[in-house]
């Protein structure tokens, strides 16, 4: 019977030790094949954008279906040596071609004036990238039916697009940009979630954007009295840009209006830089007094779009030593985006320092107030910024002020440099510099990569341009034959 | 007068049997002894004739003996004369002036009461044929006398006739030589006789093997048959002869496969040997050749064995082998332990009834199928082939999924020579279930999996317990153990084909190696159909999941060590494994450098998720633990944890032993799947590396669990208490297992067994020669992974793992590899380059972006879309199943399509190895009794048919 005994407890004991000690290791058998890096040559670089703000229902604001552009916005941009620019624009909404070309040899900063959207072409044989080419647009629009300062980074075409902010509650109007510049029409199919997950809904499918063209999808008639939500728009045979456009009416005031560019970054640690709070007591006066301006107040939209619950966190960093954030700790449910109030923000600057357990996005809105001037409100979405090494460029309107903000979602500090003037981030935290007006701003970062972003004030007006390094496969391409 | 009798005594080096006769020959009344000595070794008063063969040792002594001599009496120094021996043969000489030849009645060495030969003649077909053999001398046969043949030992023959016909011919085979003087003699009209009441005890040294080799010229079973091809070839008319000569190749093909079908495979090297010898050593067969009327044919006819004869013999050759395998059986099972009361007694085996255990439908065991093929009802082929996990659709084709298995050369990428993998001849198997639809047969299998391995199971249990309700439950646990059902629900089908024959591989050896409560002692020929099935067993379970080659090796070798005297069947059982690793073991090991490749799974590589090792305890590999999955792990922690007790029991030591070799088994799981083989190879796959699916070693840990809660519990003999752990286990076991796996229920797809879009699939049925470039796109870096296919597609039968292996080299040592990615380097980056040229130089008329698995893959998919939309020379041919699909311009197929012969020296070994052992597992005792029809000298084991 011992001996029994003792086979059982060395038998439970091999089990105990197998569970206790038997860990994971790596033993590879075998290699893989060699993928050779190849070069090849990359399209020339096409960058799309949206042109003037969109007007909808003609002049009376009421006629169903029609859009119009409003103006022209500034497209400015800069361009590399060598590198020859055309420039083109694309139909009007109305179909009617707007033939005005162009063609630069020169390099250095452009401006082209766009009404219905334009393309920008670069032929060069140098590497392309934000140094290459690189394009926003800005427009700072007064009108009876739309008002606010609407500004964005040009769009490298691209067969899917992630949007991320937008409200198409009651006074709030979100319109969706398709933009084709292929000789082809394309088809686009929407995807639409919520904070209850994703929409069904009819029209999200097979939607046709002309060659050449643009279209407008008003996300109302498919999303009706939706507060929260985020767009994904797929192209089939070709590569289209997209962007919201979201434009607020308090009462009869047309107080506010933004592009809202397509989110590039889903991560679980990254940053949404330039939060420049401004005008906070009259937002919370306006809040108290009228419940429409609850949306002045600044809001982190998460979006995640994965299978898995998201727990996250977001620290909003001030700048200064005086300039206290906040952190909110949440979880987003699959496939849903929700919309998170950041409070007790005082004026200042601010950073958004996010880290989850899914890759997810984000976007922050961020009001301008001001009660003394009318209209007494504006805002922007800022979007979770790219993080990046290397090189950075990005040109400077010659209007109103524009601050840079670098923001460094890691651990440790980044050394970067601004025009060649050197600067340290400290881990999770940022820096704000005011930049001159048409200036070519140059940020290079080594080793550590940081986010970064352009926030345009014109009086009292806010939007902002993300840093976009534009680039076709090219290069080095790495191909594996099996 | 006195007749005058010369003896002649022929040795060869056996002084204990030659001494004997010579002492006999001094109670004999011959007038003069001529003894020659053949060997080196002199004795007194005896001629040396070193080396001489028996004719010539015959016709030495001969002319050694007196003018006078009239008889001439022959003995070998095995064949010691009884008394009154010659008398006896005098005595018919005497009465029968026209007899010439006289033969005795040879008798046991040992036993002079058993008859080993009394007169020889052939049968209608030409087969040597002994007329009295094996049988105890009840004086049954005193009446005979005339005979075709008899004997060298003990023969009486005129010496005037042995003279006048010349002796033995030298150039006959040793074992022909004798029945062919015999033949002579009569169709010189002279009579050849037995006398059965002259006794030769015969010791039959040459044909028992105990004499040199050199003496019969080759082994006994090899001299057998040279000496019927010689008769065949000297007293067949001479087209017949020659007619038999030229068909011989056939002929002995025939024979080959007959003997395998008989399970004889102790004979065919015996039939080879004869049939080269007689091939090559033509000239020398036909200058033998005798001259016959057809008078002395129909002499012959009038004394060749009848059918009754024939089958009397069959028949007794049948009892004498049943009567032999149960004495093997017996004396195996003498090696168990005395206090075993597990182990049949002698009276059992003798009349063979060593199982009193109910049968599978009498204890309920259909039920359990039927309620087993309910719960794998969401696998019910909706379609041809079954989609997902491991599998994709085989050939439309049988022959062509033939073709591939154990081919040297396969119509891969450039075209790839390498050995197949030894999982093609599986698969070729299993398709030739539904050989019109193969793809069929892979999802029939899936569906039947489980009750399969229930009946296995049910099996492999008796080897442990003989308790129906035992044997059940063990099956059902087992069935139900993770493992198995997670190799189902992932569609792991090598996994699954591995799984499945697991119990019934362990049922088989048990069965060669007689262990277990059952046993099976019918006849060696039973034994055989065991070899041949735990053969091809081991070899399905080898292909199936390589990496259980080590534990297979290790329990073999544990079972030769627990049955020695069954190593001469055992042996056997690997060889199939053997024929179909060794090629591509060698190729992987030697030529590749990278032994441990043999492991690796073949089909397509599918990941296995990394888990904690308590997972692996439990069988479950699962990533998320769910409801489902958390109920099967208790049930499974309940199953190590009961087997645990059986430690406790009275049969420690089977139980330690199934636990030990279990526990083997889960560290070797553990093992494997720590290793990551590359997955990279031909097929749609772009994993570049996946770890060892440890699922059938995990299934081998849970059977052990489950034999061994099997054998424990049956040593329970208290019915109640008995009929109480059974409803326990079943409560706490068993339910929560099954329901655990119903909550989880798999999501599987059936479709056509088409592998590419209908439309290119409709261009390669009528002879597309073209490929297809097949681009991914790697969602997480901007690395694209392209393959060139066959516009037929890559089916399951085209996955190699040895191109896995090779493809690092192949790929650095090919230049249109570096040409193809530079194409698909192009054509991701649209930029307009000239790829007309190696579109067409490497026939491409199709690219196609593979479907998306998830929206990762889509959204990577979509922009490898745009950019292939915007190429001039490729034409947007829709999406499809299979993925999006392009046409090519204005394609063209320049490459000349090479198409290397599949045969090679490897495959028709390996075909021939498993058809041989396909023969022998299918039972055939009714056609073996026919087969055994002219048995002669069946003394010392060996029969001669």
């Amino acid at each position: 019977m011992t001996k029994r005994i003792l086979a059982f407890a060395l038998f439970i004991s091999a089990l105990a030790a197998g569970i206790l000690f038997g860990g994971s290791i790596s033993v590879q058998v075998g290699k893989i094949s060699e993928a050779p890096n190849l070069t090849v040559a990359a399209q020339d670089l096409r960058l799309l954008c949206p042109g003037g703000a969109v007007n909808t229902g003609g002049s009376s604001g009421t006629a169903v279906g029609r859009f119009s552009h409003i103006g022209n916005s500034l497209i400015t941009g800069s361009n590399a040596n060598e590198t020859a620019v055309d420039f083109s624009n694309l139909n009007d909404l109305d179909e009617k071609p707007n033939t005005a070309l162009a063609t630069r040899t020169t390099s250095g900063i452009f401006n082209w004036a766009s009404a219905t959207g334009s393309v920008i072409v670069a032929r060069g044989t140098g590497e392309q990238g934000s140094t290459m080419l690189h394009a926003a647009q800005l427009q700072n629009v007064a009108s009876p039916l739309l008002n606010g300062l609407l500004a964005t980074a040009c769009q490298a075409p691209s067969p899917e697009h992630w949007l991320v902010g937008g409200d198409a509650a009651t006074g709030r109007e979100t319109l969706l940009i398709l933009a084709n510049p292929s000789t082809v029409s394309v088809t686009v199919n929407l995807e639409v979630f919520s904070e209850g997950g994703q929409v069904s809904a009819a029209g999200l499918s097979g939607i046709s954007v002309a060659a050449g063209s643009e279209a407008i999808v008003p996300l109302s008639s498919l999303i009706p009295e939706t507060k929260t939500f985020a767009i994904h728009a797929v192209s089939k045979s070709g590569a289209i840009a997209a962007w919201l456009q979201q434009r607020t009416v308090r009462g009869l005031l047309y107080a506010g209006a933004d592009f809202i560019a397509p989110a590039t970054t889903f991560e679980k640690n990254f940053a949404i830089p330039g939060i420049l709070i401004r005008g906070t007591a009259d937002a919370t006066a306006l809040i108290a007094a009228n419940s429409d301006y609850a949306d002045l107040a600044p809001v982190l939209r998460v979006f995640n779009p994965t299978d898995k619950p998201a727990k996250f966190t977001a620290q909003i960093n001030g700048v200064a030593a005086n300039a206290f954030g906040t952190v909110i700790h949440e979880t987003v449910a699959p496939k849903s985006v929700q919309d998170f109030q950041i409070e007790s923000l005082a004026n200042g600057d601010y950073s958004a320092f996010i880290t989850s357990d899914q890759n997810i996005t984000a976007a922050v809105r961020l009001a301008r107030t001001d009660k003394a001037k009318k209209p007494n409100t504006d805002f922007t979405w800022l979007q979770a910024a790219e993080a990046f090494t290397g090189e950075r460029q990005i040109t400077v309107s010659s209007v109103g002020i524009t601050k840079l903000t670098v923001a460094n979602p890691n651990s440790k500090p980044a050394s970067i440099f601004v025009n060649s003037i050197s600067y340290t981030v400290a881990a999770n935290s940022s820096i704000v510099l005011k930049v001159d007006n048409s200036t070519k701003v140059t940020i290079k970062t080594d080793g550590v990569s940081v986010s970064a972003n352009l926030v345009v004030d014109v009086n009292g007006s806010v939007a902002n341009i993300a840093l976009v390094n534009y680039k076709n496969l090219g290069g080095e391409v790495v191909v594996r034959v099996r | 007068m006195k007749t005058f009798v010369s003896a002649i005594v022929i040795s060869h080096d056996s002084p204990e049997f030659l001494s004997r006769t010579l002492e006999a020959l001094k109670n004999q009344p011959i007038n003069e002894l001529v003894h020659v000595e053949t060997s080196n070794n002199i004795s007194a008063g005896a001629l040396s004739l070193p080396g001489a063969t028996l004719a010539k040792s015959l016709d030495f002594a001969v002319q050694q003996t007196s003018a006078e001599s009239q008889w001439l009496w022959i003995l070998h120094e095995d064949s010691t004369p009884l008394s009154g021996a010659l008398q006896q043969q005098l005595a018919v000489a005497e009465v029968s002036p026209s007899v010439a030849v006289i033969g005795a009645k040879q008798v046991d060495y040992q036993d002079h009461r058993t008859i080993v030969q009394l007169g020889l003649t052939l049968t209608k077909q030409k087969k040597l044929f002994s007329l009295v053999s094996g049988e105890l001398d009840q004086s049954q046969y005193d009446a005979m006398s005339d005979v075709l043949a008899v004997g060298t030992a003990g023969m009486l023959v005129k010496k005037s006739i042995w003279l006048e016909l010349g002796g033995l011919a030298d150039r006959m085979p040793p074992l022909a030589a004798d029945i062919d003087f015999s033949m002579r003699a009569r169709a010189a009209s002279h009579r050849v006789v037995v006398a059965p009441h002259a006794k030769v005890a015969h010791a039959a040294l040459s044909i028992n093997g105990k004499r040199a080799k050199r003496w019969l010229g080759a082994a006994p079973k090899t001299a057998f048959r040279r000496a019927e091809l010689q008769l065949r070839l000297s007293w067949s008319p001479l087209w017949v002869a020659v007619a038999f000569w030229l068909a011989l190749p056939v002929i002995t093909l025939s024979r080959i496969v007959w003997r395998v079908w008989a399970k004889r495979p102790d004979r065919i090297v015996g039939e080879i040997a004869a049939a080269l010898w007689a091939t090559f050593t033509v000239f020398a067969r036909f200058s033998t050749r005798r001259r016959t009327t057809r008078a002395i044919r129909a002499g012959f006819a009038a004394l060749s064995a009848t059918k009754q004869q024939v089958r009397d013999d069959r028949r007794r050759n049948l009892e004498q082998d049943e009567i032999d395998a149960r004495l093997e059986a017996h004396a195996a099972l003498a090696e168990r332990g005395q206090g075993d009361d597990a182990t049949p007694n002698t009276e059992q085996i003798l009349l063979s009834s060593v199982s009193s255990a109910k049968s599978f439908v009498q204890a309920r065991g259909l039920w359990f199928i039927a309620a087993l093929f309910a719960f794998s009802f969401s696998f019910w082929p909706r379609s041809v082939a079954i989609n997902d996990g491991a599998v994709i659709a085989l050939n439309q084709n049988w022959f062509d999924l033939f073709r591939r298995a154990g081919a040297s050369w396969h119509p891969i990428a450039e075209g790839f020579f390498a050995p197949s993998d030894p999982f093609v001849w599986v698969l070729t198997l299993l398709g030739s279930l539904t050989f019109w639809q193969p793809s069929l047969a892979i999802s029939l299998f899936v569906f039947a999996s489980l009750p399969i391995a229930f009946y296995g199971a049910y099996k492999a249990t008796a080897v442990f317990t003989t308790k129906t309700h035992l044997r059940n439950i063990s099956a059902l646990i087992y069935v139900l153990w993770p493992s198995v059902l997670i190799a189902q629900s992932e569609l792991r089908i090598a996994s699954l084909v591995a799984q499945v024959a697991l119990p019934y591989l362990l049922f088989t050896v048990a069965r060669v190696a007689l262990l277990g409560r059952e046993i099976s002692v019918r006849s060696r020929q039973q034994t055989f159909t065991w070899v041949g099935l735990s053969g091809l067993l081991l070899a399905i379970v080898s292909a199936a999941a390589p990496n259980t080659m080590v534990i297979s090796a290790i329990a073999l070798i544990t079972v030769f060590i627990i049955r020695p005297r069954r190593i001469g069947y055992l042996i056997w059982v690997a060889l199939p494994t053997a024929a179909i690793f060794a090629p591509l073991s060698v190729y992987l090991a030697v030529l590749r450098g990278q032994p441990l490749a043999i492991l690796a799974d073949p089909g397509v590589p599918l990941d296995t998720v990394s888990v904690a090792a308590w997972q692996f305890i439990s069988g479950a590999l699962v990533e998320q633990l769910t409801l489902p999955t958390l109920i099967t792990i208790v049930s499974s922690g309940l199953v190590v944890f009961l087997a645990a007790l059986g430690l406790l029991s009275r049969r420690f030591a089977v139980v330690v032993s199934l636990l030990g070799f279990g526990l083997i088994a889960l560290a070797a799981a553990w093992a494997i799947a720590q290793i990551d083989f590359v997955a990279s190879g031909v097929g749609l796959t772009t994993t570049q590396f996946v770890s060892g699916s440890p699922h059938a070693l995990l299934a081998i840990w849970g059977l052990s669990l489950a034999l061994a809660i099997a054998a424990w519990l049956d040593t329970v003999k208290r019915r109640q208490a008995s009929r109480v752990l059974a409803t326990a286990l079943i409560a706490l076991v068993v339910m929560p297992s099954a329901v655990g796996a119903v909550l989880s229920k798999p999501q599987v797809s059936f479709s056509s067994d088409r592998v590419m879009p209908a439309l290119i699939d409709a261009q390669a049925n009528s002879g597309l020669q073209a490929k297809v470039l097949v681009v991914s796109p790697a969602v997480d870096s901007a690395e694209y992974s392209a393959t060139l296919v066959e516009a037929d597609g890559v089916q399951l039968e085209d996955l190699s793992v040895a191109y896995r292996f090779a493809l690092a080299e192949i790929v650095a040592e090919q230049a249109n590899y570096r040409v193809v990615a530079q194409l698909v380097a192009d054509l991701v980056a649209a930029n307009g380059a000239a790829i007309d040229s190696p579109l067409q130089s490497n026939s491409i008329a199709y690219v196609m972006i593979p479907k998306a698995n998830n929206q990762t893959e889509s959204n990577a998919n979509a922009k490898l879309a745009v950019a292939f939309d915007s190429i001039a020379q490729l034409e947007s041919a829709g999406q499809t199943d299979f993925g999006q699909i392009w046409r090519v311009r204005n394609a063209q197929s320049t490459a000349e399509k090479t198409e290397e012969s599949p045969w090679s020296v490897t495959k028709a070994i390996q075909l021939t190895i498993l058809i041989s052992f396909m023969l022998l597992a299918i039972p055939s005792a009714g056609r073996r009794r026919a087969a055994a029809s002219s048995e002669i000298f069946v003394d010392g084991g060996e029969s001669n048919d």
